[in-house]
């Protein structure tokens, strides 16, 4: 202690260096927008959506096909590009001669088109008739025969023509042979035929295919309406649909989630801000339609509001998501607020002469932007369910306006034979859940501090 | 006149025969006394048949289906959300978040038909009905319905479990537990489990509700006589007694499971008991 010196006591030279920040000051959005681009997977789902927004938004503009309109030609037409069909003669009736009448056994008397499939064959061992089957899969050690086309109780007729419903693909033709009482004896002979696509002149002229002086010749190749991702069973272009079909589904399934979160957040801060009586009425009565049960009373609205024809039914679906679901989001917001109530730079911002209003709108509610904002993402995918599911039971949008969970009823009804027009809106639907239910996640563990050091 | 017009007597008759020609307010007071006992009227559209007799009928059905697929989810949730995060960030971990992720994302009537052709298949496969595809009636009936109509309820407790888990095992009691040197096995029934389980318990109420009126989708597609597809066709038909008549009876329903679960609670966790 002794030795001090009087330089000791001097002042310091005052410099002007101030406390440098040794890092950029960021706001609660930057700093979660930054651990949000770090999670890979919330990034791709980001990504997923906004292309799923493009695919619905602008698609339609890129991809200019009526989703209404039937192309005839190319029933449950399986996704591809070959287009190709030949064009033919008009349909002309036929008397059951064979063209190729040097072979022997079941046969092809022409060349097997979707016009028309015609067969022949010799009378089979020990039968006084014949029954003919058409299947689309091998007959195999099960005799799955397929759908019996005709039958004949007598040996004089041996040709079939089968018009019924021909695609282009293969198909099994079995003829079995019938005893004198009809029933089935077990020779039978299968053939397996690859019907051609066709097309007549007329026909190409009608749909708009070809133009009146094209000269086009029967026998030349027309190019069919390109169908990327096949057509359903009504001859609609499924691209289309899929794409109209995510306009309804994203609106519905982006659409109410906004509104009825808007609506918790107006009734939650209202409640949680003005506290007491006011409180737990508001409070019993969003406890009241959270005990509705939930589905049955979707469809009483839609029942309620009734649709008339030629009207899609989205906006009741709409209204009624938005009446039922908005009680989670106004307790989620009651109770942040009541948090938020206590902090001490409200009471700070109140003694400065703050007003409620702003109290409320410039710190309360967007303190709550982060809770409110992961509420939304994972109210989006139960929406979108719930459109579907709606949709599935034929309680939802009304046909024609395709949703994916209305093609996807469609769709699972020719699951085996056309599994496309399953596999698609079903994929569409999964993935946006999917790419929603990840983006939420990643958001939660963005914006929410203490979810921060977990998973 | 078409020929789906009545006459005017005979519209008199029918409206004095549902009660329809008094006043709205007393059509009213009359439905909830009746209401009161027990009595939800008969079907417009069935004529012989009292909505009791449906909901008696057939709510077991969709009861029993639903309960079964609550312990489905319940059960499986629980133990592979405790699964995952006991093996968190190992194979498992990953193979069943997977599977998880599958569970909540593919619509329940995609999980319902594709389960129907592995059904299909598999009884090919052995040659007999090892399982129904469709149907009511024995066990082996509910069993993948059950599972069906579960799984995205087991899905999402899965990841409740997991997260739930996750925050028990790092917990300070763990680590004492672990310090005296108790068996893993133990640490697990007795201190892991039963803590992380509460937020299950929690939603279960809610998830039972979901399961228990969710269930029109997996009754169509199995052909199973339950009271939803009921609900759907009187809603089809503007059959109103059966409308009403099936709505006021799950809302108590709904409410009734929600107490029960309360109740549960406070067996579970003391902490919560009512005084």
């Amino acid at each position: 202690m002794s030795n001090l010196a009087a330089s000791d006591f001097t002042p310091l030279s005052v410099t002007d260096e101030k406390h440098g920040i040794s890092r950029p000051s960021m706001s609660y959005w930057q700093d979660a927008w930054i651990r949000l681009k770090a999670n890979k997977r919330a990034l791709a789902s980001l990504y997923i959506i906004i292309s799923l927004l493009f695919f619905a938004i602008a698609g339609p503009w890129i991809w200019r096909v009526d989703p209404a309109v039937q192309d005839l030609d190319q029933i449950s037409q399986a996704p591809g590009m070959d287009r190709r069909a030949i064009v033919v003669e008009d349909y002309q009736p036929w008397d059951g001669v064979s063209l190729l009448s040097d072979v022997t056994g079941l046969h092809l008397a022409q060349p097997a088109t979707s016009q028309a499939v015609r067969l022949g064959w010799d009378v089979l061992p020990g039968a006084t008739g014949h029954r003919v089957y058409r299947n689309l899969f091998p007959v195999g050690p099960e005799l799955a025969f397929g759908v019996p086309l005709a039958e004949f109780y007598d040996n004089q007729t041996l040709n079939f023509e089968d018009r019924l419903d021909l695609r282009p693909g293969r198909y099994y033709y079995t003829v079995v042979a019938l005893d004198s009482r009809g029933q089935l004896l077990e020779s039978f002979e299968t053939l397996e035929v690859r019907v051609r696509r066709v097309t007549t002149l007329d026909e190409a002229l009608a749909t708009g295919l070809i133009d009146e002086g094209s000269g086009l010749q029967v026998g030349d190749q027309v190019l069919l309406n390109l169908h990327p991702l096949g057509t359903d069973s009504l001859g609609r272009d499924m691209l289309a649909r899929l794409m109209a079909g995510a306009r309804v589904s994203l609106f519905i399934g982006i659409g109410a989630p906004f509104l009825f979160v808007l609506l918790g957040m107006a009734y939650g801060s209202v409640a949680g801000f003005l506290g007491g009586r006011v409180d737990s009425v508001m409070m019993r009565f969003a406890d009241f339609v959270v005990a509705l049960p939930f589905l049955l009373f979707m469809i009483l609205f839609k029942i309620a509001f009734g649709i008339g024809p030629g009207e899609s039914g989205v906006f009741p679906m709409l209204v009624a998501l938005v009446i039922l679901m908005w009680p989670a989001t106004a307790r989620l917001v009651r109770g942040q607020i009541l948090q938020i109530r206590e902090q001490g730079y409200i009471a700070a911002s109140r003694l400065l002469g703050a007003k409620t209003n702003y109290l409320v709108l410039r710190h309360m509610i967007p303190n709550t932007m982060g809770v409110v904002l992961v509420t939304l993402t994972f109210a989006i995918p139960s929406a979108i369910f719930t459109e579907a599911f709606l949709s599935f039971i034929g309680m939802g949008v009304a046909p024609p306006t395709p949703s994916w969970g209305s093609m996807s009823n469609e769709g699972i009804k020719t699951m085996l034979t056309y599994p496309h027009e399953l596999i698609f809106p079903a994929l569409f639907i999964s993935v946006t859940v999917l790419a929603f239910n990840l983006l939420g996640d990643g958001l939660r563990d963005a914006l929410d501090a203490r979810m921060r050091n977990q998973e | 006149m078409d020929e789906r017009a009545t006459t005017e007597s005979i519209r008199s008759n029918l409206e004095a025969k549902y009660g329809l020609d008094q006043p709205l307010m007393t059509q009213y007071v009359i439905y909830l006394r009746n209401i009161i006992r027990g009595d939800f009227g008969i079907s417009f559209t069935q004529e012989n048949r009292e909505v009791n007799d449906i909901i008696r009928q057939h709510f077991p059905v969709s009861a029993v289906l639903g309960i079964l697929a609550v312990v489905f989810a319940a059960v499986g949730g629980v133990l592979w959300g405790a699964l995952t995060a006991l093996y968190r960030n190992r194979l498992p971990d990953y193979i069943i978040m997977f599977l998880v992720i599958l569970g909540i994302s593919v619509p329940s009537f995609v999980v319902a038909a594709l389960s129907q052709l592995l059904l299909v298949n598999i009884n090919n496969i052995f040659d007999s009905t090892v399982l129904p595809v469709a149907g009511w009636g024995t066990i082996s009936h509910m069993l993948v319905p059950a599972l069906v109509l579960g799984l995205g309820t087991m899905a999402y407790l899965t990841r409740l479990m997991r997260s739930s888990m996750l925050e028990v095992i790092g917990s300070d009691y763990v680590r004492t537990a672990k310090a005296k040197g108790l068996p893993p096995t133990r640490i697990f029934t007795r201190h892991q489990l039963r803590n992380a389980i509460l937020p299950v318990i929690t939603v279960l109420g809610p998830a039972i509700a979901a399961i228990t009126t969710g269930g029109f989708v997996v009754e169509l597609v199995f052909a199973i006589p339950g009271l939803g597809r009921f609900f759907v066709e009187a809603v089809q038909q503007l059959d109103y007694t059966v409308i009403m008549g099936t709505t006021v009876f799950y809302g108590a329903f709904l409410v009734f499971m929600v107490i029960v679960v309360d109740v549960l609670y406070g067996f579970i966790d003391p902490r919560v008991r009512l005084e």
